[in-house]
């Protein structure tokens, strides 16, 4: 199945347009605005309630390390474009690795590169493929079809793993109903505030993946670390190599054929994440397109067979882009109607403006702020055995406000630019 | 192939999210509620405050005092412009729909009295100010173009303050029970947006048109 994704996505901006246009003209603009803002942020704010009565419910599940008890025979596929300036951190990584030596493999795929990450990885002893280029996706089913692991650990050209890691996500395989598992991929060296930011985010949302793990809902095994059951890739067909975002692609595939993935919160690959806010742009249109893509491709998963699955954690990256996206109109609404008072009223149009629903927001925010900074708690002592400091505490509202917060703004203009954007096939970042 | 692992719905978590969820937002409702309440209080006592020094005014009109022209001509523009600043913010509120009826019977009464004194101002000190009504509604559906009208006649007002002419414009809410569907039905007002000039009854007009009419 292919979709036309430019062709719908300029009819659903038409429709947004329209919408906007409509509901500014019609004088309820105002009203529309407030009625979008409380039901979008009414059902994120539920989303968020269920991730933290799931890890009350349990939380020695959620919070329990990764075991080092079974060591099946492993190989570590490497997709590698261009990654001259990388790959070398990350084959050495892999090689530091605790994991035995004997059951060890790792093999690097060239997808074309231009550069020299050929002939940089050809210096290690390992194996490294060659193909031309077809995407991450098509480099990783090239380098399955080559190894000869049980389990397969794919992990990205940019990404630094921890020398216990391959060891706990093999353990995660003694269950043999286990399919895939994803990593803990953690931020490398964040330098600048957006980097912090991602990564206080990266930390958030592995802790909601090991809930979602109790939810036997897990939809995504990460490109930045994840292992999988040979036996599971084969049986479904391997990457689709149509998806911009592959990973999630397979997880519920994985899911879909009746395959449990585990989620690792001690497992840690440290990846590279966008430094400036246009390429973080880039990177979340991709997701949400690649999102929207693998949920169209897997609308069989809309069945009360599928349990929580279907209930909830289908529809978390969808939803997600249609609760920021009534925000992103109502926020749109509110300049248009506003935008003469904050010229004349300065601070008092702020000030005049708070009503029920900013302090909603604050209440329901103010009241996630402890769960978040134990989130980022605990993964700074699972990672490095440290406390949160208070600095990382105010960055950790910085996150919440600002970051969060901040996509509300840069949405509109994400539509914008996925009028223009060509058909990706190939990202690292 | 085939499902290996029991599917199940964890409709009591899913339940109890909503609920804890919901009980959050009513408590930042209602916080909000009491906060907007507290606005409408704090413009209520500004609009008390500056209704106090018209009550000089009006005193010494009432007792026919020589000193009434002298006093106009500083305690009528110091009060023009916080009248105007509380009357934009309570405009912004109503926007918002944050206003209650109190706030507005009070700052309309507050209006129409400076509007009667200024009118007398005018005629027998040759104050040297023009004066303009506008009825407007915030009832959806029923004045489209109040919401522009607004802005309009303040554009007109300073363009018109820096050609050094003075206009008072007076904003009356025609379908509020009370003074301003008193005075709406007084000027014959039976659509929305309706300018009162000079006795005129005018549409909606631009900041241009009102420019127009008041340098006749």
């Amino acid at each position: 199945m292919r979709l036309k994704g430019k062709t719908l996505a300029k009819i659903f901006l038409a429709l947004v347009l329209l919408f906007i246009a409509a509901a500014v003209l019609s004088g309820y603009g105002a009203l529309i605005a407030y009625i979008l803002t409380f039901l979008a942020f009414f059902s994120i704010s539920v989303v968020a309630m269920i991730f933290v009565l799931k890890y009350i419910q349990d939380p020695e599940r959620v919070e329990r390390d990764s075991k080092e008890d079974y060591f099946p025979t492993v190989s570590v596929v490497v997709p590698a474009y261009n990654e001259g300036e990388n790959i070398r951190a990350t084959i050495e990584s892999i090689l530091n690795s605790d994991y035995p030596k004997d059951k060890l493999e790792v093999i690097v795929v060239d997808d074309g590169s231009k550069d020299n990450t050929y002939e940089i990885a050809s210096q290690y002893p390992i194996r490294v493929l060659r193909k031309p280029n077809g995407g991450a996706a098509s480099a990783k089913n090239y380098g399955i079809l080559h190894a000869k692991g049980d389990i397969i650990v794919t992990l990205d050209s940019d990404t630094i793993i921890d020398s216990k890691a391959i060891k706990r996500l093999a353990s995660y395989f003694k269950d043999p109903k286990v399919g895939g598992v994803s990593g803990a991929v953690r931020v490398k060296d964040p330098k600048n505030m957006l980097e912090k930011w991602q990564a206080i985010e990266y930390d958030i949302i592995l802790v909601y993946r090991r809930v979602l793990e109790a939810f036997e809902s897990v939809y995504v095994t990460p490109g930045g670390l994840s292992a999988f059951r040979k036996k599971a890739l084969m049986e479904v067909g391997l990457f689709d190599t149509r998806s911009l975002t592959e990973d999630q692609e397979i997880a519920m595939n994985l899911q879909k054929h009746g395959w449990k993935i585990r989620s690792s919160l001690d497992a840690f690959s440290y990846t590279q994440v966008p430094p400036t806010l246009s390429q973080l742009i880039k990177q979340r249109t991709r997701w949400v397109r690649g999102g929207i893509w693998n949920r169209v491709k897997h609308l069989d998963l809309l069945n009360w067979k599928w349990g929580d699955f279907m209930v909830f954690s289908y529809w978390l990256d969808f939803i997600f882009f249609f609760q920021i996206l009534p925000l992103s109109i109502s926020f749109i609404l509110f300049l248009v109607e506003n935008n003469f008072w904050f010229f004349r009223l300065g601070t008092d149009a702020v000030v005049f403006g708070f009503g029920p629903i900013t302090f909603i927001g604050i209440f329901f925010w103010m009241a996630m702020l402890p769960w978040f900074v134990y989130y980022v708690n605990l993964m700074r002592e699972k990672a490095h055995n440290v406390k949160i400091s208070l600095k990382e505490i105010v960055d950790v509202l910085g996150f919440l406000f600002i970051f969060s917060v901040g996509w509300v703004i840069v949405w509109p203009f994400v539509f914008y630019k996925e009028l223009l954007s060509k058909e990706e096939v190939w990202e690292t970042r | 192939m085939g499902d290996k692992m029991k599917r199940e719905f964890s409709t009591a978590l899913f339940l109890s999210a909503f609920v804890l969820t919901l009980l959050i937002f009513i408590a930042g409702f209602i916080f909000g509620i009491f906060y907007t309440e507290t606005i409408n209080t704090h413009l209520i006592d500004k609009t008390q405050d500056i209704s106090g020094s018209l009550n000089v005014l009006q005193f010494a009109l009432l007792l026919e005092n020589e000193s009434f022209c002298d006093m106009t001509s500083y305690i009528i523009p110091r009060l023009e412009e916080e009248s105007w600043k509380i009357g934009e913010r309570l405009q912004y509120l109503e926007e918002q729909g944050k206003t209650d009826p109190q706030l507005k019977n009070t700052y309309f009464e507050y209006e129409y009295r400076d509007m009667l004194i200024v009118r007398k101002a005018i005629e027998e000190c040759n104050y040297p100010t023009k004066q303009l009504i506008y009825f407007y509604t915030n009832e959806p559906g029923k004045c489209p173009k109040c919401h522009d009208q607004g802005f309009e006649l303040s554009k007109a007002r300073e363009k018109l303050k820096e050609m050094n002419i003075s206009l008072r414009v007076y904003s009356f809410d025609g379908l509020l029970p009370g003074l301003g569907e008193y005075l709406a039905q007084r000027y014959n007002v039976t659509s929305f947006p309706t300018l009162i000039y000079e006795n005129k009854s005018y549409g909606y007009m631009s900041a241009e048109e009102v420019i127009a009419l008041v340098r006749g």
